[in-house]
């Protein structure tokens, strides 16, 4: 969380800087030139690194290098690093750290070009190189180490999404992306953190750490015997970077492998930063979640907002603060989510509930409804709290469109009159749509010859607009076969400019928004469909999240029937939930199914706080008992009662 | 010299896939590899899951080279993995675009009647899609397998037709099948009311709760021992 700059992306227009002019122009921005208070910066921070000064080395990290950024270069990037060098014998690993400071400014503060994006893409590289060959002698602070982990995976992911935007990009731009593929590559990316990961042998170093034959987490990770720690903690580091980008990925279960050696229950180095404590439950428990885990989630999410209700007016001055406080909004709604679909009354702490409450209570109460108005604050939350997920795939930068049109057009004109009689044919359409979009040139077409363009774009309009205006006046069953249809014909229409759905908002109902592709619902435009893989990779997660919420959509209502008894039949409670008896059974079983989650080690878990067992006919509802935890208890007291006597013995009595 | 060379080639051919997942994940090289793998997991009826998550997202990185047919292999597979939910997993990592086939439709709809216990439905549209399923042997037997978890999770004594429904065997075949439970599985045979057959699953801590092992109460061995120097 180095930048308190959040890549916030409503609408793709929505950057105040003009991507290539920010830094020509400004205020005569000279990079040759060196202000004073850098040059004792940089000849004072070079000192404290050669010395291992790790205290002083945070603090002017942490202090003089935000207090200069705000008094002078708010809206100019710091002098080059090549007018530095001079001042630190030229040092080159000095020269990378720097620009890597240089670099998170730029990005933080200003709007990094294209070509920038590249060079700290190979100011990484380079650093990293350094650091895996092994020759770095420096102790750098966690914070610092940890800066740069999480700025990497940052400009990863901000990269994903500059390149995604194909629509606005100049001539000079598009070609310096052809150009420079390799840069922020996302194979790049995640053998640099794997690669980080091994050579620090960090697993085997927190392995040994169990058996008592190393110390780690006792010094912070520091090195006390002349070592460096710089490789140690970016491995360590790396972990949790890894777990990031799997889940900006959607792949959840590898994410949790990768953070598998932290053991999460104990506090450890990724607690000593506040950034990477944050960083590393946030998205454990957002793992968890897609994974069905909630029980887990739920405990994770406890303790880390119970830290930050009594941490976080220490950070106040920090730059991170923002970014704390923004997690925590994020965190709470996960939670939010987390205890609807899974209630649970003892393990949540009071003042995190009370938070809860404040904050969410309104919309939990809607959720638990469970109509149309609760899946729309389902998705309100999700997309609030989730992360910015990425596609990792470079789009392709030519536009293949024109003939991608014709033979979409085709079909679509030649299939028209089969969707105004009869609906079946729409399996037709499905398959001549699943045959089009996977991009075959014209001349595979038959007889497209004598269509004209605008024609076929005028058939397919008046086509969608036909089965529009059949759904309002329900002449039409919604079926799935209707809405796949649908979506596909829109697939085919959104290549046209002339085509705007905003224009049928009215006439669309919930159920079938539900289905079109969210990369027609955005008012700006349908043309950029290289910046919709964008929101596709987004929009995939919410589809399957919410298809997941929709599967225990029964769920609640069983549980608080359940609540009221002890023993009734199947008949009955089938009567009172207005529901024949297998459907009964179906739901008691879906249940249990989903309130009994897999964990990593395929064992089964309880995650339910109200259960039940079926015997023939008749349900039976177990008593949650309340245990008194004496064992912990008692530990407790005796560790305690240990130091006391202890201290008391040291006392000397004159 | 040649045949030096083929034993070699069969050397590194033997650096087995989990030790490629677990090494080098981040490589399109071994995209073939993992495709082989999954042939091989279906024609030898095994599972990887980190495997096949590492082919996902190799495909992701690089759609072009995506292979529809292995991926629904994977889908299939990861439905005989149920309760795990390695199918959703799955589902993460395969673009909206691709899963508006044929095919992954009828997946998804399959996963869906699994996930929600309508096993009725289930094997009705199983039926109706052999075609999809037959690639891959175990399925049934997988599927069989799970129904019976959700019934123990759920039933201490379930009723015959029920069973029956949810794994898909009737008349003799079901009398061979329960025969065969109970001489191995802890099976065990009532007679419930009416004239109905009702099977007793064994017992677990799901359907029996006073078997569930008071987690809350038990102590973790490691934290016990940080007490052992102030006892001694």
């Amino acid at each position: 969380m180095a930048s308190s700059y959040e890549y916030d992306d409503p609408s793709y227009d929505s950057r105040s800087y003009p991507p290539s002019s920010s830094q020509a122009s400004d205020q005569g921005y000279d990079p040759n030139f060196v202000p004073d208070s850098v040059k004792t910066f940089v000849v004072h921070l070079y000192r404290h690194i050669r010395e291992k000064n790790v205290y002083e080395i945070h603090q002017m990290y942490e202090g003089s290098f935000q207090r200069l950024s705000d008094r002078m270069f708010r809206e100019s990037p710091w002098p080059s690093v090549e007018a530095v060098a001079p001042y630190v014998d030229n040092d080159h690993v000095f020269c990378l750290l720097y620009r890597e400071m240089w670099f998170r400014h730029v990005y933080a503060r200003l709007s990094p070009t294209g070509r920038q994006r590249v060079e700290s893409w190979d100011n990484y590289c380079s650093l990293f190189g350094v650091v895996l060959h092994g020759v770095v002698n420096m102790q750098l602070p966690n914070q610092w180490l940890w800066d740069m982990v999480d700025e990497f995976v940052y400009q990863f992911q901000s990269h994903c999404q500059y390149r995604a935007k194909l629509k606005n990009k100049t001539e000079e731009e598009l070609q310096l992306l052809r150009q420079y593929g390799q840069a922020w590559n996302v194979y790049g990316v995640l053998n640099y953190l794997q690669a980080l990961v091994e050579k620090s042998m960090i697993h085997q170093i927190l392995e040994r750490e169990k058996e008592g034959l190393e110390q780690f987490t006792a010094t912070d990770g520091y090195d006390y015997e002349g070592g460096s720690n710089v490789l140690k903690m970016l491995g360590y580091y790396s972990m949790i970077g890894l777990l990031r980008v799997h889940c900006l990925l959607g792949d959840y279960s590898t994410g949790l492998k990768c953070l598998a050696p932290i053991d999460i229950s104990q506090q450890g180095v990724y607690t000593v930063v506040i950034g990477s404590y944050i960083s590393s439950i946030y998205h454990y428990g957002f793992a968890n979640l897609m994974l069905r885990r909630y029980v887990e989630a739920i405990r994770e999410f406890n303790k880390i907002l119970l830290y930050i209700l009594k941490y976080k007016q220490y950070h106040q001055k920090s730059p991170q603060y923002d970014q704390i406080l923004k997690k925590n909004e994020q965190m709470y709604a996960l939670l939010a989510i987390c205890l609807l679909l899974c209630p649970q009354t003892k393990l949540v702490e009071e003042n995190v509930s009370a938070q809860l409450k404040d904050k969410y209570n309104e919309k939990m109460l809607k959720m638990q409804r469970y109509d149309d108005e609760a899946f729309a604050v389902y998705d309100e939350l999700f997309s609030y709290a989730c992360p910015k997920f990425i596609t990792p795939s470079a789009p392709v930068l030519e536009e293949p469109l024109t003939n991608y049109n014709q033979v979409v057009a085709f079909f679509i004109a030649y299939h028209v009159d089969c969707i105004e009689s009869a609906f079946d044919s729409s399996s037709s359409l499905l398959g001549i749509f699943t045959i089009s979009i996977k991009g075959q040139p014209a001349q595979e077409a038959p007889a497209i010859a004598g269509f004209e363009e605008g024609q076929m774009c005028g058939e397919a309009v008046s086509c969608f607009e036909s089965v529009i205006s059949r759904l309002q006046w329900r002449n039409l069953t919604v079926t799935p076969r209707l809405i796949s249809s649908l979506q596909h014909l829109l697939f085919g229409l959104i290549i046209y400019p002339v085509f705007q759905l905003s224009n049928y908002g009215s006439q669309i109902n919930f159920p079938i928004k539900m289905a079109i592709p969210h990369i027609l619902l955005r008012p700006g435009g349908v043309t950029d469909q290289h910046a919709g893989s964008l929101q596709d990779a987004y929009r995939l997660q919410l589809k399957l999240f919410l298809y997941e919420v929709k599967q225990q959509q029964l769920l609640a209502s069983v549980r608080s029937f359940l609540k009221l008894y002890s023993t009734i039949s199947i008949g009955k409670l089938a009567s009172y939930m207005e529901v024949d008896e297998p459907t009964l059974r179906t739901i008691l079983m879906t249940y249990k199914h989903k309130m009994h989650s897999v964990d990593s080690d395929g064992k089964i878990i309880p995650n339910t706080d109200v259960d039940f067992y079926i015997n023939e006919d008749v349900v039976h509802v177990v008593e949650p008992k309340s245990t008194k935890r004496y064992g912990d208890y008692f530990l407790r007291q005796i560790l305690k009662f240990e130091e006391m006597i202890s201290e008391l013995d040291r006392v000397k009595l004159d | 010299m040649v045949r030096e060379r083929e034993s070699q080639q069969q050397q590194q051919v033997s650096y087995t896939v989990e030790q490629l997942v677990a090494v080098n994940p981040y490589n399109p090289d071994i995209l073939t590899d993992l495709e082989n793998h999954v042939n091989e997991q279906v024609s030898s009826q095994t599972y990887s899951l980190d495997a096949n998550l590492c082919l996902l997202r190799l495909y992701q990185f690089e759609p072009e080279r995506m292979s529809i047919p292995i991926v629904v292999r994977i889908l299939i597979k990861a439905l005989m993995a149920m309760p795990a939910p390695d199918f959703s997993l799955c589902l993460y990592l395969i673009p909206e675009q691709v899963q508006m086939e044929e095919k992954f439709k009828t997946l998804i709809v399959l996963s869906h009647y699994l996930e929600t216990a309508r096993f009725r439905q289930f094997w009705d549209e199983a039926v109706k899609n052999r075609s999809i399923l037959e690639v891959v042997p175990g399925f049934e037997q997988a599927i069989q397998a799970y129904a019976i978890h959700v019934l123990s999770l759920t039933y201490q004594k379930v009723p015959r037709p029920i069973l029956a429904e949810a794994i898909n065997i009737e008349g003799l075949s079901l009398d061979k099948f329960l025969e065969y439970q109970v001489a191995n599985s802890g099976w065990a045979l009532e007679k419930g009311h009416g004239r109905s057959q009702l099977i007793v699953l064994p017992r677990n801590e799901f359907n029996h709760p006073e078997l569930k092992k008071n987690t809350a109460d038990s102590v973790p061995f490691e934290h016990v021992t940080r007490i052992f120097p102030i006892l001694s």
